[in-house]
């Protein structure tokens, strides 16, 4: 077990080193550069701001220099946001992401679990259909018509409609922002539909091919209650293709959290994606990929080991193959 | 339901970890403030000798003072320079300071309102004199160097030819600021509401650490600034909100109406928009079929023209855009008045001439009632009488097609496809070609291009500040069009004191532009926005994107 996640952690590190360098390369690569606009400067006024920040050198030194810095911890300085440490911006706003992320992914695993569970028993009935009918639509609406729905429906309209109802002074569901309680529901609940769908779908086809499994059987045969079978034989063998969704799940809610962040004006991390790249801000776009690219590679190597620890299976092959 | 515990174990793990327990649903903070509106996103810096953009220079407006403000109708008045004196020659002018203006930082005022005999930090002469050493300093690299070239040997020290002490800024004493130009410039006192020319603190910039990051940790955030203007920010949360409140040592506070401001910075216009149907902003800007709804909403919508005029460039060295004829052929085309119906479909203006009508005229209001309207609009049968012409001179009988570079958004694709559709009609071909915005302004600056879409906005109050960007060698001629005559005329109206004459030979710059046509107005911008029923005194305007300083509430 030892020996397989040293590996795993090697294999990430790695895969980070590569990330850093092709987007290096490829930002360098874009046309235009960050001082350009619409408003000509003077040539020499022009070398002057590639001279200040460090963009003058050859790129391969650059690129050291990068490397190094960046070991240090210090991601640059911000060209568009001039003078701001990019670790500064990133950090202010991935509090903000990943809070939002944790929350949806909270609510999109419980109850796409539950949900997954409860149609599988009740097959055929009409909570199942109703189950999967949701399911299909939360896997076919993007988040970012989920969001727009909700912000309007249910937080505007719906927040008036109580206001009017119980005579508020003023509108009882925030629309936007991230700082009180109330107004990260809609968001994270907007964010959570996709995986809470998958999930769902995912959770009640492996339980119904685990409710015909012999052990099953031999547990009820056993005498065993339902809830000691559903919990000690059907959970824990029911529950493994989700884990390996996991990853893959939290990338996809990381990614599509720019959307939300940006019906519900959330200061999270999205729209450095966007600006950066629109402005060529080099240090922002490296900064915002390396984040987000080890935070996916911390996650993905996390499900593996997990998925070692609930599955013995895996851990035993990876070591027959790996000696 | 034997699994009812697992389920309600679950339950409760999702409720106690998305906290509703702790939720009780506090309001959104825009309410904190008197008034509340959509910046619409993050000022990229205040650090005011790096600033170019609009979003920046709004809070600057409110943060800041210069030696003069503008008043409603962007005339100066005085700021903090009570009173200046014009040299007869024009390049000479000196501002006297008002005593009584300090910086934010000063010790706060005594219970009954005056101001503590010591710790005061007023704004002098010097915070001018360090500033715009700042903003010219090649070292501090700033984009917006070249408008302070108005001043004798700026340019040079900026473009590392020079040295400071040749630079005509001088502090004669504490409130006493000399300037002397370089030519006259009877926009100079304009100029000086400008973000970029407003004074710097030295002793609290270099207090800021600033050998550790490329020069400048000043003005990145709220506490790395002071003030001297009517406002002070009193929170910068990041991409989320600045809230400002009134600046106790403002010498005119008295006149605020407003004691708090809180501006969002929502991007997305759906979200503005819904927030300001929920009572969270009492002002927002509109775009598109905003406009529209928000009639049908019952809001009254407000619109200003932003002083930019959007055309298309030539590329003048083009074998066949390099005939005149031709190109007034293109111009003759285009029908601006379907374009701003059909395509961008706000309250924009057809351009029938270059300058924007919100630069000041001389004996009219506006520069644009001094020339009037030059061209005729959707004018086919001219159009194609130009367009045989230009063709028999270049002794061609069939036209190529045209490259139009655009950017990548929708809108710009529909832009293009419209001038597409009317030179169609003059059996013009056009290609499209799309991409993204700095890469548009590398072709255009290495004229790399046929025809270009492209805008323009006014840096002071003057015509000089669109007539000049057509003369032999400046930055912002893409379309390699030189013409000796415009050069001369510029050149002319560069060291005419006499406003008379200087009106004159713009009138001629003007007519000489729109009859070689090196671009082809297309457009003048005007944004829409509304504003809450009880608030009056709301200032935009081309000079003055957003100023607040005259709001008041009415009713409740």
């Amino acid at each position: 077990m030892f020996r397989y996640i040293i590996k795993r952690i090697i294999f990430s590190l790695l895969t980070i080193w590569l990330l850093v360098t092709l987007t290096f390369l490829l930002m360098h690569l874009m046309p235009g550069d960050p001082f350009i606009s619409t408003k000509a400067v003077d040539p020499a006024v022009r070398e002057m701001m590639f001279k200040k920040y460090g963009l003058d050198k050859p790129l391969i030194v650059q690129y050291f220099i990068y490397m190094g810095k960046m070991l240090r911890g210090d991601l640059g300085v911000s060209l568009h946001y001039k003078g701001a440490q990019v670790v500064d911006r990133v950090f202010d706003a991935f509090p903000y992401s990943f809070e939002l992320g944790l929350r949806s992914l909270i609510i999109g695993i419980a109850l796409g679990l539950i949900l997954g569970i409860v149609a599988a028993k009740r097959n055929g009935k009409i909570s199942d259909g109703l189950i999967m009918g949701v399911a299909v639509i939360g896997i076919s609406v993007p988040s970012f018509i989920m969001a727009a729905l909700l912000n309007y429906g249910v937080g505007l309209k719906f927040g008036n409609f109580l206001k009017d109802i119980f005579g508020l002074s003023r509108n009882p569901i925030p629309i936007s922002g991230w700082n009180s309680e109330a107004s990260k529901w809609l968001p994270a609940i907007a964010l959570s539909f996709g995986t809470l769908a998958s999930i769902a779908r995912l959770m009640r086809a492996s339980t119904m091919d685990v409710l015909n499994a012999d052990y099953i059987k031999t547990a009820k045969a056993k005498g065993l209650s339902e809830g000691q079978i559903t919990r000690h034989h059907m959970m824990r063998n029911a529950i493994l293709p989700i884990i390996t969704i996991l990853g893959p799940a939290a990338a996809s809610i990381l990614t599509g959290a720019f959307v939300v962040e940006s019906v519900f004006a959330i200061a999270g991390m999205g729209k450095f994606f966007v600006l950066s790249i629109q402005v060529l801000d080099y240090p922002m776009i490296i900064g915002t990929t390396v984040i987000y690219g080890v935070l996916l590679i911390v996650m993905n190597t996390l499900v593996d080991i997990v998925y070692g620890i609930v599955d013995p299976r895996i851990r035993l092959e990876r070591k027959g193959i790996s000696g | 339901m034997k699994n009812a515990r697992l389920l309600a174990l679950m339950l409760v793990v999702i409720i106690s970890a998305t906290g509703i327990l702790a939720g009780c649903g506090r309001n959104a903070n825009t309410r904190r403030a008197d008034f509340s509106f959509n910046l619409g996103s993050e000022p990229p810096q205040l650090n005011t000798t790096l600033l170019t953009d609009t979003v920046s220079m709004t809070v600057i407006r409110h943060v800041m003072e210069g030696l003069v403000r503008l008043d409603q109708n962007n005339k100066p008045v005085p700021g903090i320079a009570e009173r200046w004196e014009i040299s007869p020659d024009g390049k000479k002018i000196t501002f006297y300071l008002r005593k009584n203006a300090r910086w934010s930082n000063s010790a706060p005022l005594n219970k009954d309102g005056t101001e503590p005999a010591e710790g005061v930090n007023p704004v002098t002469a010097h915070d001018f004199v360090f500033a715009w050493k700042l903003l010219l300093d090649p070292e501090n690299a700033a984009p917006y160097s070249y408008i302070a070239y108005f001043i004798k040997g700026a340019e040079e020290f900026n473009l590392g030819q020079g040295s400071w002490e040749d630079v005509g800024v001088k502090a004669l004493d504490d409130y006493t600021l000399e300037v002397t130009l370089d030519k006259p410039a009877p926009f100079f006192v304009d100029l000086m509401a400008f973000a970029v020319f407003m004074p710097i603190d030295e002793e609290f910039y270099k207090g800021l650490d600033y050998e550790n990051q490329v020069g400048d940790k000043y003005g990145i955030d709220a506490n790395k600034l002071i003030y001297n203007g009517p406002y002070v920010i009193k929170e910068w949360q990041h991409e989320d909100h600045i809230l400002l409140e009134k600046n106790e040592h403002y010498y005119n506070k008295n006149e605020l109406n407003l004691n708090s401001i809180y501006m969002g910075m929502v991007s997305d216009s759906n979200t503005a928009y819904n927030m300001y149907a929920n009572g969270d902003f009492d002002m927002i800007g509109l775009k598109g079929e905003r406009v529209p709804q928000a009639k049908q909403d019952g809001y009254k919508v407000y619109s200003y023209n932003d002083g930019a005029i959007f055309y298309l460039e030539f590329n003048t060295a083009h074998p066949v855009l390099a005939n005149k004829n031709i190109r007034k052929a293109f111009s003759y085309a285009v029908n601006r008045q379907s374009f701003v119906k059909n395509v961008l479909k706000d309250n924009s203006k057809p351009a029938l001439a270059f300058t924007s009508p919100e630069i000041k005229g001389y004996s009219k209001p506006s520069f644009h009632d001094e020339v009037g309207d030059i061209i005729s609009d959707a004018d086919v049968s001219k159009a194609k009488e130009f367009l045989k012409k230009g063709m028999e001179e270049l002794g061609i009988t069939q036209l190529p097609s045209f490259s139009i570079l655009t950017d990548e958004s929708d809108t710009a694709k529909e832009t293009a496809e419209a001038y597409q559709a009317y030179l169609k009609e003059i059996g013009v071909d056009l290609v499209i070609e799309q991409m993204p915005f700095k890469s548009r302004l590398e072709r255009m600056e290495k004229k790399d291009f046929a025809i270009v879409s492209a805008g323009w906005g006014p840096d002071y109050n003057d015509p000089l500040t669109f007539l000049d960007l057509f003369t032999t060698g400046n930055g912002n001629n893409h379309t390699s069009y030189s013409n000796p005559d415009m050069d001369a005329l510029v050149n002319q109206v560069r060291s005419e004191a006499d406003p008379a004459k200087r009106n004159q030979l713009y009138i001629q710059i003007e007519n000489l532009l729109m009859d070689d046509m090196p671009i082809v107005p297309v457009y003048f911008r005007v944004r829409d926005y509304t504003v809450k029923d009880n608030f009056t005194g709301v200032v935009r305007n081309a000079f003055q994107d957003i100023n607040l300083y005259w709001v008041k509430k009415v009713g409740k």
